[in-house]
């Protein structure tokens, strides 16, 4: 039963196909979205207290952005002066490989993980395995899908696909002295005594980062299990990884973030646990010995150069916009084919990836504005989007400068010419009346197949009279009718 | 490696931003609500809230904390209990019928801590009442590890030290000016909703979250 959903082997619209036609899939992610939409809203009661918040969110993660540059420098020379070490990566490649490095240094063989989406969007797990160092997942939903062998689905519930069925199953075949039981306390109970043993003896510590704070060189961890805390404190080795864009300017900045991202995510006033880490120990006071942060590029720095789309990198990964999409919640984050899924997923992933790889995304939209409507930090995903047809269709001008990699992705002749003509019918009256009339006139001669309209509607018949002779025709008869009353009453 | 990605990625972002200005904190717009509770209301939103999330408030005082802690933990069947000798909690229950283990030097005992120890008393620095939140700043008489790896976990909170917001408590402890090796906000005991989205406690941290509030 456990479900295998391989990423890359088909297409996107393939996977759009297989997805919609799963109807426990469908019900899934319906009820998990209602659920996580409903949680939202019952903890943002005060709408006007909530539009003043997600102003200032927006205000706080712009300033960072005017000054990301300096504020890199700043948490770094901060950091190095509390004792942790900074790196640098441009590509998933220089990050991997720098995480390798530090763990061969300590002669490592195991590494327990807390929940990290950019550890995924690296792939480091596949990576490491390769070179003999084995990687546990101890995030419940990353754990589930590390021995399902998928991918998070969701990037704040990753295993929101799964049905607790499934969960047993698997728990039943792969942890020991774990038999099938549906009860989900003894199901986490089993996996928190399994991934103990883990912690206990993992060599080196890998987590994610919520927010840098570059006044006081801090690293913020947020979480509700206290993988995050295990990982950051019980082995002797703690890297985190984490995108550039992640850093905010003072630690003033946090209180407001941490509320907008708990209460957007899963509508909780705060998690269970926010974890500041600013140094390595100090004596006997625990945690590891050696903290090291990896900052990741990856492509940010491409939308960073345009001041539209730099609003991408204001994100805080609260997934709120994919809780409230329509067309996530039917397809699920599996169809999207990249690390992120959804509403920010397809604004930010053609960054990533270059929009080769992903020219189906800014399409996969109905553009109708719910993600921008909540998220916590005003980025307006539907224009994004727009934006990203826009440079999908477009080939870049001689001597232009290139603000995404694959401009032009889905540029195709017909469709240039098709749009070539429409605009020039729609610009001529003469053309138009023409074009009108022998539509009308020759409508029986209508195709009853055309390619891609026809697969799911049936095919547009113009009518027999146009909407412009309906009203010229009902103009006269007014005129007339009121000659009549005119010349009636004389 | 690191050097060169560094330059690289740092000049990029430069020249993305061109001429443009940094924009100045003065320039922010929008506002986070602030209160301003009484005492009585600092300690009635706090104890709701913890509570809300499965947080157990026992309302104690200064000389009936520890008798109230030996209570709680015979009711729990637990009779040995991780505490700082060196702190007023371990000093206080010297002279309890419960078995202390003294956190001091905690590193040494991983075995014990990990798979052996039921329940950890530790102090607190400070308290948030908008979120129910426990402030801890491990040290070393209270490792980090002592919150977080044993089932049970007491928490001595002096009801004076509630603050309204993480934003005040920032302010008032003058956190921006340097911060320790760890800040905790604990709110709860450890929880997952993982699997099919339902609520389970004690995923990877403490089952239960007790709170002794001193008043």
């Amino acid at each position: 039963m456990s479900e295998q959903i391989p990423l890359h082997d088909l297409g996107f619209d393939q996977r759009v196909e297989r997805d919609l036609n799963n109807p426990a899939l469908r019900t899934n992610f319906r009820e998990a979205m209602d659920f996580l939409m409903d949680k939202r809203s019952s903890s943002f009661t005060d709408d006007v207290k909530l539009q003043e918040l997600r102003t200032l969110g927006a205000s706080i993660r712009k300033r960072a952005l005017s000054k990301l540059p300096d504020l890199l420098e700043q948490l770094e020379a901060k950091l190095k002066e509390n004792g942790i070490r900074v790196h640098w990566a441009e590509s998933s490649e220089e990050a991997n490989q720098t995480v390798l490095d530090i763990a061969q240094h300590h002669g490592a063989k195991t590494m327990i993980k807390g929940k990290s989406m950019v550890s995924e969007e690296t792939e480091l797990n596949e990576f490491l395995e390769k070179k003999g160092i084995h990687p546990v997942e101890a995030d419940m939903g990353e754990y589930i899908l590390q021995l399902a062998e998928e991918k998070p689905s969701h990037i704040v519930m990753p295993a929101i696909h799964k049905s607790k069925e499934a969960i047993a199953e698997l728990f039943e075949q792969n942890l020991d002295d774990c038999e099938y039981t549906e009860n989900v306390d003894a199901l986490i109970q089993a996996a928190r005594k399994e991934l103990r043993k883990q912690f206990h003896s993992a060599d080196i510590g890998l987590t994610g980062v919520n927010f840098m704070v570059a006044e006081t060189g801090s690293l913020v961890l947020v979480e509700n299990e206290g993988n995050g805390r295990l990982a950051t404190t019980v082995p002797k080795v703690h890297i985190a990884m984490t995108g550039i864009e992640k850093v905010i300017e003072h630690l003033d900045d946090l209180p407001p973030l941490l509320t907008l991202l708990t209460n957007s995510a899963t509508g909780q006033p705060i998690t269970t646990y926010v974890n500041m880490i600013s140094s390595p120990r100090k004596g006997d006071e625990g945690g590891p010995e050696e903290v090291h942060l990896v900052l990741l590029d990856n492509g940010r720095t491409i939308p960073f150069a345009d001041e539209e789309m730099r609003q991408t990198l204001q994100c805080i990964r609260c997934a709120a916009c994919m809780n409230h999409c329509p067309v996530y919640t039917r397809l699920g984050g599996h169809a999207y084919g990249t690390t992120y899924p959804g509403p920010i997923g397809s604004i930010l992933s053609p960054h990533l990836l270059g929009l080769e790889a992903t020219k189906d995304l800014p399409s996969a939209s109905s553009l109708c504005g719910a993600c921008s409507e909540v998220c916590p930090v005003k980025i307006p995903i539907p224009d994004l989007l727009r934006r990203l047809r826009h440079e999908g269709v477009r080939k870049l001008k001689k001597d232009e400068d290139p603000v995404i990699r694959g401009h032009g992705a889905k540029y195709t002749h017909t469709e240039k010419a098709a749009w070539g003509s429409w605009s020039k019918l729609y610009s001529s009256p003469a053309l138009y009346r023409t074009f009108a009339l022998s539509a009308t006139l020759l409508r029986g001669l209508t195709p009853s197949k055309m390619k891609g309209w026809t697969d799911y509607r049936t095919s547009p018949k113009p009518a027999s009279k146009s909407l412009h002779s309906l009203v010229k025709n009902y103009r006269k008869e007014q005129e007339q009718s009121r000659n009549k009353e005119a010349g009636g009453s004389q | 490696m690191s050097i060169e990605a560094r330059s690289n990625i740092l000049s990029r972002l430069r020249a993305g931003l061109g001429d443009s200005q940094p924009i100045d904190q003065s320039q922010d717009s929008g506002s986070a609500a602030s209160y301003q509770w009484s005492q009585t209301e600092k300690v009635d939103r706090f104890i709701n809230v913890i509570s809300s999330v499965n947080g157990e408030v026992h309302r104690t005082s200064e000389q009936g904390w520890p008798e109230a802690v030996e209570h709680i933990l015979k009711d729990k069947k637990i009779n040995q209990l991780l505490v700082s000798s060196q702190k007023e909690t371990g000093q206080k229950l010297a002279s309890r019928s419960l078995e202390l283990i003294s956190s001091e030097k905690l590193n040494d005992h991983k075995d014990k801590l990990f798979f052996s120890i039921p329940a950890a008393l530790t102090t607190c620095r400070s308290a948030i009442a908008e979120t129910g939140s426990l402030v801890l700043w491990p040290d070393e008489q209270e490792p980090r590890s002592m919150s977080l790896v044993p089932p049970v976990h007491l928490v001595l909170l002096k009801a004076e030290d509630i603050h309204n917001t993480l934003a005040e408590t920032i302010h008032a402890e003058g956190w921006s000016s340097g911060m320790p090796t760890n800040v905790l906000l604990v709110s709860g005991p450890s929880k997952t909703a993982d699997i099919a989205r339902i609520l389970a406690y004690g995923a990877h941290g403490p089952k239960e979250l007790i709170i002794l509030l001193v008043e």
